[in-house]
């Protein structure tokens, strides 16, 4: 996988959950990938009102201080990729 | 005792691009709902935010973002509340 | 009883105020004084018979009826026993079961179903990762909003206005 602009770390699994590759701080990180798949698995159908019952998300992302993990589906493989971020810590 | 919590969510729906919003007490009820939003998807927002906590238990509770072709829907837990808010992309 | 009492004591000793004699009552009551009035007629007795008895018969084989349907739908729990099954019978039986059992999954067979997930499979992800996860006015907003909603939530409590649970007071 290419390098991502602040990725520190990267993990890509099937759809079953099992680990693909991994590396930097998601290398072999299970715990991880069992609660990404836990989070991507929970529904497929958030606000029938709001998202309509054929929307899906392109891309699921969770932002700490300084730091968020991306997560998106491609080919039947989810990737998931650890990266910093600068930026929103320093606009409060 | 739901004034504050309507002026709130007043407040957030009358902020550009955004449509609707949703809160969810710690077991996943309906505290408010407002706009385009449905009181059924506190329970899964919930859900979501519950299962995103576990991945750094800790660190504060991350801002969760579900991202479509053109819409958004952002999640936040905050002490026992957990808040959704949709806005357009 | 009362059919005899009545038939003998028609014009019975309390006609008479004054002395007693053979036939007056040992004992007055409301009781026999309402039997004395209803058994003058003996026809009355009989259709009374008549009509006591298909009551009866009715009621015992609504009865029984009802113990047949039970006794044959009943499982009693307690008198089934483990059936001393031969060595043979044990595997015919184990062998039929599998069968059955593939031939149910056979029927049932479908092409193995992509889970639902929260996300749509896209084409290119190097894109969606590089991307940034949120603006920096959108995790503010949110942060925010949610903490002041968190403390408007505060003002949502229980308010005792009566007991919910009363004793009664009873004398």
């Amino acid at each position: 996988m290419d390098r991502i602009a602040g990725q520190t770390g990267y993990l890509i699994l099937n759809e079953e959950g099992a680990v693909v590759s991994s590396a930097g701080d998601l290398e072999n990180d299970e715990k991880t990938a069992e609660t990404i798949m836990g989070l991507v698995n929970i529904t497929s159908m958030v606000d029938q009102k709001a998202f309509g019952s054929d929307e899906s998300f392109k891309k699921i992302s969770l932002t700490y201080e300084n730091h968020c993990y991306i997560i998106c589906l491609s080919n039947r493989r989810i990737h998931v990729v650890k990266k910093n971020l600068d930026k929103l810590a320093v606009n409060a | 005792m739901e004034k504050p919590l309507e002026r709130v969510m007043e407040e957030i729906l009358n902020t550009t691009d955004v449509f609707g919003c949703v809160f969810a007490d710690h077991q996943g009820l309906c505290l408010g709902v407002k706009g385009r939003a449905s009181t059924e998807s506190a329970g899964v927002i919930g859900a979501i935010a519950e299962e995103a906590s576990k991945l750094e238990p800790n660190s504060r509770p991350p801002v969760i973002v579900l991202e479509s072709e053109n819409k958004m829907c952002i999640i936040q837990r905050n002490g026992t509340i957990t808040g959704a808010i949709y806005k357009l992309i | 009883m009362g059919c005899c009492y009545s038939f003998f004591c028609n014009d019975d000793g309390s006609s008479q105020n004054g002395e007693p004699n053979e036939r007056t009552h040992l004992l007055v009551n409301t009781e026999t004084n309402n039997i004395n009035i209803q058994g003058n007629n003996s026809d009355d007795y009989l259709n009374q018979d008549v009509n006591a008895a298909p009551k009866k018969t009715d009621e015992q084989s609504a009865l029984s009826r009802i113990l047949q349907e039970t006794a044959t739908n009943v499982i009693d729990v307690a008198a089934l026993d483990a059936h001393n099954l031969q060595q043979h019978e044990y595997l015919d039986r184990v062998k039929m079961y599998n069968m059955r059992i593939q031939q149910v999954l056979a029927a049932n067979r479908q092409p193995y179903k992509v889970k639902t997930l929260l996300l749509q499979d896209v084409s290119s992800a190097d894109k969606i990762l590089a991307a940034e996860p949120i603006s920096a006015e959108d995790y503010h907003f949110v942060t925010s909003m949610v903490s002041k909603a968190s403390l408007a939530i505060t003002e949502i409590k229980v308010e005792h206005k009566e007991d919910l649970v009363v004793p009664f007071r009873i004398p």
